[in-house]
């Protein structure tokens, strides 16, 4: 699926003039890995829930493979495209509503696809066995039980169970420890052929996963490059209080005093690794989750 | 004065929570509570609260009032307007109108947000939300503020906010200030930092740089420590201290360039 954003504002009260957001435009394909970046209050949740067709423009357009928003909207076909987008709220307990963590999983699919009960299970067990989440357990827990990381990967389980073509996740790493983030990151890198969308105040989790980045500020577009362009542009950042990620930061200082690095690095414990390796130090074993 | 935790234990209907707990915060400390989810932390802020007994064991407060900001603090504002939510608490414990309203303005001060005093807790966000609920407790006359995370929704600038109030509050005013994260770069200004695993305090050490030198692969199992704090590591491994990160960077290129 294309969208595409054509000189889209959106308010989300009419009668004052305050714009959440301001005249995007805005092409996303098929297959990429975005990061929407921007302050408190740039508009990245608002454009997040006018992707997935959850509110609608104000001004301007949204084209889904070709077809208006405003179209779909008024031929009641908006569902159509929001079973093709996945969506990861912030705070996923606000998109349980199911009694047993199995009948959240299985929800959507029951009712968008006609299968039978055994087809359902069989799906919900092989995806959450991929999730590192027993089955047995899911049926007996209440999702609102669950540790605030076997919710978020729930609730990406019960987006990517219906295979859709979009997944787009709201600070999907924040409040979670380092193994429950390192887990997500890892489940969301292995989703190859579809487009991931990000919005995320650490951008220092995604970089090596994504390769464009869209900023956002005051609800304008003030950034949209490919990652491998990203150190060009970390003053743009800074001077829309988006603050660059460290790892490249650091980078950009060292090229600066003329040391060339063999590539750009995208972790931190991958730059640091090398930089010991050029100070001829003792390599240094990573924690990682098998 | 100090916070005595003894032998604390407790646990929620079929899981074990916390395990012969004993910790003990000196008055004015900036003690810092790390470790994974699940791990305990928001039971154990609850139990130091006195909102949770403890099923075993015991809390002496030694006389200090403690205030807690919830993960969400949002969840703890009540009142439309700043001012009138910072006086909520004094007014239903009951405390006279001129020494409310004097209070009120002293913990907005303490708190950097005087200018937020007539704004809607509608339109705050998540940085100016968490000074709020600080200013809440100070007017309550809280000695001890526990921050239960309370970064996880910000952005840096939120939590630079947030870190900066925090501070200043330990070392101008004198507050006692538990901070409980799942990251170890939240608590950089903490003097005693405690790691938390399955409900038993695993380590104690005089602040995170400390506590990362304890373990030796230089990290923390199941801890984010946030990628500064992973550099300030590596730099103070190459004895490259004190300095600002973009200053240590410039000394790593001399080191660099002499090895080229």
């Amino acid at each position: 699926m294309k969208i595409e954003l054509i000189d889209l504002w959106f308010r989300y009260d009419l009668s004052v003039n305050d714009w959440a957001l301001k005249d995007i435009n805005l092409k996303l394909s098929q297959g990429e890995k975005i990061a929407i970046v921007g302050p408190a209050g740039s508009g990245k949740t608002t454009l997040i829930q006018l992707l997935d067709t959850l509110v609608l423009p104000t001004k301007g357009d949204i084209l889904f493979d070709g077809i208006s928003v405003g179209t779909l909207s008024k031929k009641k076909q908006l569902a159509t495209i929001r079973r093709r987008i996945g969506l990861l709220f912030q705070f996923p307990e606000h998109q349980f509503f199911q009694e047993s963590a199995y009948e959240e999983i299985t929800f959507g699919i029951k009712n968008f696809f006609d299968l039978d009960e055994d087809t359902v299970e069989s799906m919900a067990k092989d995806l959450l066995a991929s999730f590192n989440m027993d089955i047995e357990m899911i049926k007996r827990v209440s999702p609102f039980n669950l540790s605030s990381g076997e919710k978020r990967k729930l609730a990406l389980a019960s987006a990517i169970i219906l295979s859709p073509e979009f997944i787009i996740l709201d600070e999907p790493t924040a409040g979670l420890d380092a193994s429950g983030r390192q887990e997500l990151i890892k489940i969301i890198s292995s989703l190859k052929d579809t487009t991931i969308i990000v919005a995320t105040h650490n951008l220092d989790d995604f970089l090596c996963i994504i390769d464009r980045l869209i900023g956002l500020s005051k609800g304008r577009k003030v950034l949209d490059i490919q990652k491998k362009d990203t150190m060009n542009f970390l003053q743009d950042m800074k001077n829309n209080n988006i603050t660059p990620p460290l790892v490249l930061q650091i980078q950009r200082w060292l090229l600066d005093k003329g040391i060339n690095l063999d590539h750009l690095y995208w972790e931190m414990e991958d730059l640091i690794s090398y930089l010991r390796q050029k100070l001829e130090l003792s390599p240094v074993k990573r924690n990682r989750v098998p | 004065m100090s916070i005595k935790l003894s032998n604390i234990s407790f646990s929620y209907p079929g899981r074990s929570v916390l395990k012969d707990i004993d910790l003990e915060i000196p008055d004015c400390a900036y003690y810092g509570i790390v470790g994974p989810n699940g791990s305990g932390k928001t039971t154990l802020a609850y139990i130091i609260a006195g909102i949770l007994p403890p099923e075993k064991g015991s809390v002496d407060r030694g006389g200090l009032k403690t205030g807690l900001i919830l993960a969400n603090p949002e969840n703890q504002i009540v009142s439309l307007v700043v001012e009138e939510d910072v006086a909520f608490g004094p007014e239903n414990l009951g405390f006279n109108s001129d020494y409310i309203s004097a209070s009120v303005l002293d913990a907005l001060a303490a708190t950097g947000s005087l200018d937020l005093r007539y704004a809607l807790t509608t339109s705050l966000s998540g940085g100016e939300l968490a000074k709020i609920a600080f200013a809440g407790q100070l007017a309550m006359e809280a000695d001890t503020l526990i921050l239960d995370e309370g970064t996880a929704h910000l952005d840096p600038g939120g939590r630079a906010v947030l870190f900066e109030t925090l501070k200043r509050l330990n070392q101008d005013k004198a507050k006692t200030v538990i901070h409980i994260s799942h990251r170890l770069d939240d608590l950089e200004a903490a003097t005693q930092v405690v790691y938390l695993v399955d409900g038993q305090v695993k380590f104690s050490a005089p602040g995170v740089t400390s506590l990362i030198k304890a373990y030796p692969k230089g990290s923390i199992p199941d801890v984010e420590s946030g990628s500064k704090l992973i550099y300030k590591m590596f730099l103070s491994s190459i004895g490259i201290e004190d300095l600002s990160i973009r200053d240590a960077t410039f000394k790593l290129a001399i080191s660099l360039q002499q090895k080229d």
